[in-house]
């Protein structure tokens, strides 16, 4: 048996008062919409001598509450939220409902303007009317949507109840009798939380999108670490392996007198690789690896280049690597011939340069000189003009006669500098 | 008698071998290794391609085109879809010229490690140890780099702990460096000969408008030359 609850026009603290007059009948409750609550009240018989006394009881917390809503028994939830909303107080609705809900008007199933349309002109008005027709005739006419609404008509159904949970929370917080010092007792207590957490994440079947880590500290401050992650991981190995390379290249400053740890829930990833997809690593143990070589070489020297839209030589930014799954990806066709490649020297190098015939014909800097055989320039560029990093610049492409090729620039400033090396 | 004659024996297959193809082959009692072709026709009828779950290396001089066939590769393989990384030691990497020739940056990694052959080698391992990468590059090719003389240095040792992991994958480690340094572990070496550049226009006025160049083989199936052109990329002017 099901109970239904509704009441039109609530408000949002009333709201909360009728869901909670239903969670101290039963733990199985569905939210309808904002004004109807079904909730399961099967093995309620034992509290109650009689099945009548239910909807009394119902109806006395509501008064208590300071509620009024209209009460609806039925055996299974669509006659219970019908009846809930068509039967003004409180209604009990017995085992065979087609006879209770008979005079209704069809229009209380909520039709579709086709069906509603098609009813109209043969002249189905009540639930009954509907009820009495062949369900053969309905389905091969109006498909297996009318079915549905002929059952609802008869008092059938086997639908079952949308619970509602209630809010998880994926936090864990420890406190510590002597404050830690080293990272290795904290990564100890840290495992057997995330254990703990991670364990809870997969019941649910969700997984960790994010880990905050907050840590106490002796002198009285708090240490905060959030670390995000590109992929939802659900093994506390891995968030336990990602949290102490964290650790690792940021330590806190220091003892630690308590800890906090919250996962911030996601779904798990659904993905269906194929025989063909293309060689990629693995999404946990790139993570690992990144956050590895992150704590060796720092956040600035790692990640994927992006160029800026600017001619300004040498712009990019450093993104993070986001592997996108197939068929996201543009298939680009390689070049048909290969492109002349540079490098550079980062810082470029200062140059001491000789002119003859206003055209660079000697040149030296750290560890590369010699006599310009060929020069290609001055190849004027400027830009950002607004800003304060202007660049104004004539470039050259030289050739010493030990054969390198080189990218030799005069700044605004008639200063020489090696930019780089075509090779 | 016996031993020196076994010795003898031995040696003489691993020069048939030499002579006919990869000695990697007898080595390690395996078949045929995958290639990557460079779709460089002259190149990939030399060698043809670069072998993978192997240490190849390129090696030459600065301005021989070593970072051209690098990024040509990398386009291959960013193209086919395949992450890459690039582990850059004398942070010289050049995203713009490796975009306009063909290298998909979204699916590179790039870790610069500003002269620190320590991080560099252990950022290395670390990424071999994670797998699932199609490329993975040693850049110590910059000259100027400091500690060049650790290069030459560095124990074989490391070299055969960097093959192992590669082993029954389908990485390629590419080492770009001046000269040799992954020696008897590199499964191809391609000695890149100093660049000729070629312009366009009368003197003084002069455009540089690409690059002929060559390659040797060693250590592979096929020793000999390959040359080649590089264009040399023109940036367009931006749209007014």
């Amino acid at each position: 048996m099901y109970a239904c609850l509704y009441a039109p026009t609530l408000s949002l603290e009333n709201k909360q008062l009728l869901l909670e007059c239903a969670q101290s009948f039963s733990p199985a409750i569905e939210e309808v919409d904002d004004s109807t609550i079904i909730f399961d009240i099967h093995g309620l018989g034992f509290l109650y001598n009689r099945i009548e006394d239910i909807p009394r009881a119902i109806e006395e917390r509501l008064q208590d509450s300071g509620l009024s809503a209209n009460v609806a028994i039925a055996p299974n939830p669509e006659v219970a939220v019908i009846a809930a909303r068509h039967f003004i107080g409180s209604t009990m609705i017995p085992e065979r409902s087609a006879q209770a809900l008979a005079k209704l008007k069809v229009e209380a199933l909520q039709l579709t303007p086709e069906i509603s349309e098609a009813f109209e002109l043969w002249g189905i008005r009540t639930f009954q009317d509907l009820a009495s027709l062949p369900r053969d005739g309905i389905v091969a006419r109006l498909g297996h949507k009318a079915e549905i609404f002929q059952q609802k008509a008869r008092g059938a159904g086997d639908r079952r109840l949308i619970l509602k949970r209630a809010e998880e929370s994926f936090t864990d917080r420890v406190e510590f009798e002597e404050s830690i010092h080293l990272l290795e007792p904290l990564l100890f207590v840290l495992g057997k939380s995330l254990g703990e957490l991670c364990e809870k994440l997969r019941s649910l079947g969700l997984a960790a999108a994010e880990v905050d880590l907050r840590l106490d500290l002796g002198d009285r401050t708090v240490f905060k670490r959030t670390i995000k992650f590109p992929f939802p991981f659900d093994r506390s190995r891995t968030l336990l392996k990602l949290i102490h390379l964290d650790l690792l290249s940021h330590p806190p400053p220091a003892p630690i007198t308590a800890l906090t740890l919250s996962l911030i829930p996601t779904p798990l990833r659904r993905i269906q690789e194929g025989l063909l997809v293309p060689l990629s690593p693995e999404p946990e143990k790139l993570e690992v690896t990144l956050a590895r070589i992150r704590a060796l070489v720092g956040e600035k020297n790692l990640g994927s280049p992006e160029l800026v839209n600017t001619h300004r030589s040498d712009a990019f930014r450093l993104t993070p690597l986001e592997i996108a799954r197939q068929g996201k990806l543009k298939r680009v066709s390689p070049l048909r011939e290969p492109q002349l490649a540079f490098r550079f020297f980062r810082p470029a190098l200062e140059a001491c340069v000789s002119i003859w015939m206003d055209r660079p014909a000697r040149l030296s800097a750290a560890g590369i000189q010699g006599k310009i055989v060929s020069a290609s320039g001055p190849w004027r560029s400027s830009g950002d003009w607004w800003r304060t990093d202007t660049w104004d610049r004539d470039e050259w492409d030289v050739v010493l006669q030990n054969g390198g090729l080189y990218r030799l620039c005069q700044n605004a400033d008639r200063r020489w500098i090696l930019e780089g090396t075509y090779d | 008698m016996g031993l020196f004659a076994q010795k003898r024996s031995r040696g003489d297959v691993f020069s048939e071998f030499r002579r006919l193809g990869d000695e990697d082959r007898l080595l390690n009692g395996k078949g045929e290794r995958e290639l990557l072709a460079t779709g460089v026709d002259s190149l990939d009828q030399l060698v043809s391609g670069f072998p993978r779950g192997a240490i190849s290396e390129i090696i030459g001089p600065e301005s021989s085109g070593r970072t051209t066939l690098l990024y040509r590769l990398l386009a291959v393989a960013t193209s086919n879809q395949e992450i890459c990384a690039c582990v850059d030691l004398g942070d010289s990497f050049d995203p713009r010229t490796a975009s306009l020739a063909g290298v998909t940056l979204s699916q590179l990694l790039w870790i610069r490690c500003r002269n620190n052959l320590e991080h560099a080698l252990k950022a290395l391992d670390h990424l071999l140890h994670g797998g699932g990468f199609g490329i993975v590059v040693l850049d110590m090719g910059s000259k100027l780099m400091p500690g060049q003389k650790k290069l030459r240095l560095l124990p074989s040792s490391y070299w055969y702990r960097f093959r192992q992991p590669l082993e029954h994958t389908r990485t390629i480690v590419v080492v770009v460096a001046g000269e040799s340094v992954a020696r008897q572990c590199a499964s191809l070496r391609l000695e890149m000969m100093p660049m000729i550049p070629t312009w366009v226009g009368a003197a003084p006025s002069v455009l540089l408008s690409g690059a002929s160049i060559e390659a040797v083989s060693q250590r592979s199936f096929r020793n000999g030359r390959a040359r080649f052109g590089a264009q040399a990329i023109q940036i367009s002017p931006p749209e007014v």
